[in-house]
């Protein structure tokens, strides 16, 4: 048996927020439960933290994109996506951690629902969400290869999108003068 | 004392996407030491991205280079030992909420572990990404960013702190200046035009470096 879902509390809190963001297509809302779960993540990195702030981001970035409602396999794609979330907090609420990890990757899978363009953007859209949701965590302070092994990408790929963020600009990363650190490489090819 | 200047995987994607991994060779020659990378951070810079298209050839730009005898894979005996023990000191440093927060993984960790293992040797430390660089300058700093950003109080273990505080880092930033002072990099450009290319280069692929820092650099040239 896996372990049991960690905050629980503050998981179904999140969800159920959630569930009515995506109801009254409140982006705003769900970009900020993202970020929330994303705390918990850092500290945690647990993979539920790191799936669920994925995830509400990822739709939050979906609904966002109102074009991709006139799509003839959205209701389908939207439909499946209330399921999950509906049965993600009954099964959490019944302490059942195993059929709510399911439930949650259920959402993730409810592209499957759709096809053709709609299904490719809405896949565009998971990735980006998981780099997303990568950089943010780097931020946090935790490294980049333990950063990219929690969400299951390469360190290029976040490498590559954390370069664009200006994390390094941080006064408190700043931890040397740029003169005393080149001087030190520069004595050691002497 | 024999010198040895070990990679990280940061250092390592920023020059391969960058295009800079060439300066490597250049840098060597006369050079009167090694460069190491560890059979971890192979992992992630060859074994790993040669299985993804976007990164197959950055993979094999970085392979070129240990074929080439270049950088040499070094893999002492203890080291996974060692690894493991510097990843479990780095990831007690920092507690909250009573959790310890896991901030290096093995490949970071095994950059530590060798310049440790490599006590014949003066070992420069070539890291891009931030925390490893935080943890060995100003461990209190990336406590105090965990704080800010995780809206908590955050705990440090100030005795796994001796461990990491005599290493030295530098950047591939760095190493790209050098090489520009050496002459081994050519840009069609005034040196301070050509400087600040180099060093936003390296800060758009993943070095931690700030555009301050960057003022700051162009004014030495």
């Amino acid at each position: 048996m896996k372990e049991e879902v960690k905050e629980k509390g503050n998981v179904l809190d999140i969800l159920r927020k959630a569930k009515s963001a995506i109801n009254s297509k409140d982006i705003f809302t769900l970009k900020e439960l993202s970020n929330r779960t994303i705390h918990n993540a850092s500290i945690y990195q647990d993979s539920d933290s790191i799936s669920i702030a994925v995830v509400v981001y990822a739709l939050a970035k979906v609904i966002e994109r109102s074009k991709y409602s006139y799509y003839k396999d959205w209701p389908v794609f939207m439909k499946a996506v209330n399921y999950s979330i509906d049965k993600a907090i009954s099964d959490l609420e019944k302490d059942d951690a195993d059929s709510f990890r399911e439930d949650i990757s259920s959402i993730r899978k409810a592209v499957n629902k759709a096809s053709g363009n709609l299904k490719r953007y809405i896949e565009d859209v998971f990735r980006k969400a998981l780099i997303n949701k990568a950089s943010r965590i780097y931020e946090h302070g935790i490294s980049l290869e333990q950063t990219a092994y929690m969400l299951g990408i390469t360190p290029f790929e976040l490498s590559e999108y954390a370069g664009k963020t200006g994390i390094g600009d941080v006064s408190l990363s700043i931890t040397m003068p740029f003169e005393k650190r080149f001087k030190r490489a520069w004595e050691f090819f002497k | 004392m024999k010198k040895a200047l070990i990679f990280d995987s940061s250092s390592i994607i920023t020059l391969a996407m960058n295009n800079l991994l060439s300066v490597l060779p250049k840098l060597k020659e006369g050079f009167d030491g090694s460069f190491f990378i560890t059979p971890q951070v192979k992992e992630e810079v060859i074994d790993r991205p040669l299985t993804i298209r976007r990164f197959e050839l950055e993979a094999l730009m970085v392979l070129d280079m240990i074929k080439k005898g270049v950088l040499e894979v070094m893999n002492p005996p203890s080291l996974a030992k060692e690894t493991e023990r510097v990843r479990i000191l780095a990831n007690s440093m920092f507690a909250a909420n009573r959790e310890k927060i896991k901030i290096l993984h093995s490949g970071e960790s095994s950059c530590f572990a060798l310049a440790s293992l490599l006590k014949d040797h003066d070992s420069l430390l070539v890291v891009d990404e931030r925390t490893s660089r935080m943890l060995v300058e100003n461990p209190e700093n990336l406590r105090k960013l965990f704080e800010s950003k995780l809206h908590t109080s955050v705990i440090m273990n100030k005795v796994n702190m001796g461990y990491f505080k005599n290493a030295n880092v530098i950047r591939s930033s760095e190493l790209c200046l050098v090489s520009y002072k050496k002459g081994l990099i050519e840009l069609p450009a005034p040196s301070k035009q050509a400087v600040e290319a180099l060093l936003y280069a390296s800060k758009f692929k993943g070095c931690s470096i700030s555009n301050e820092e960057i003022s700051e650099a162009m004014k030495l040239f």
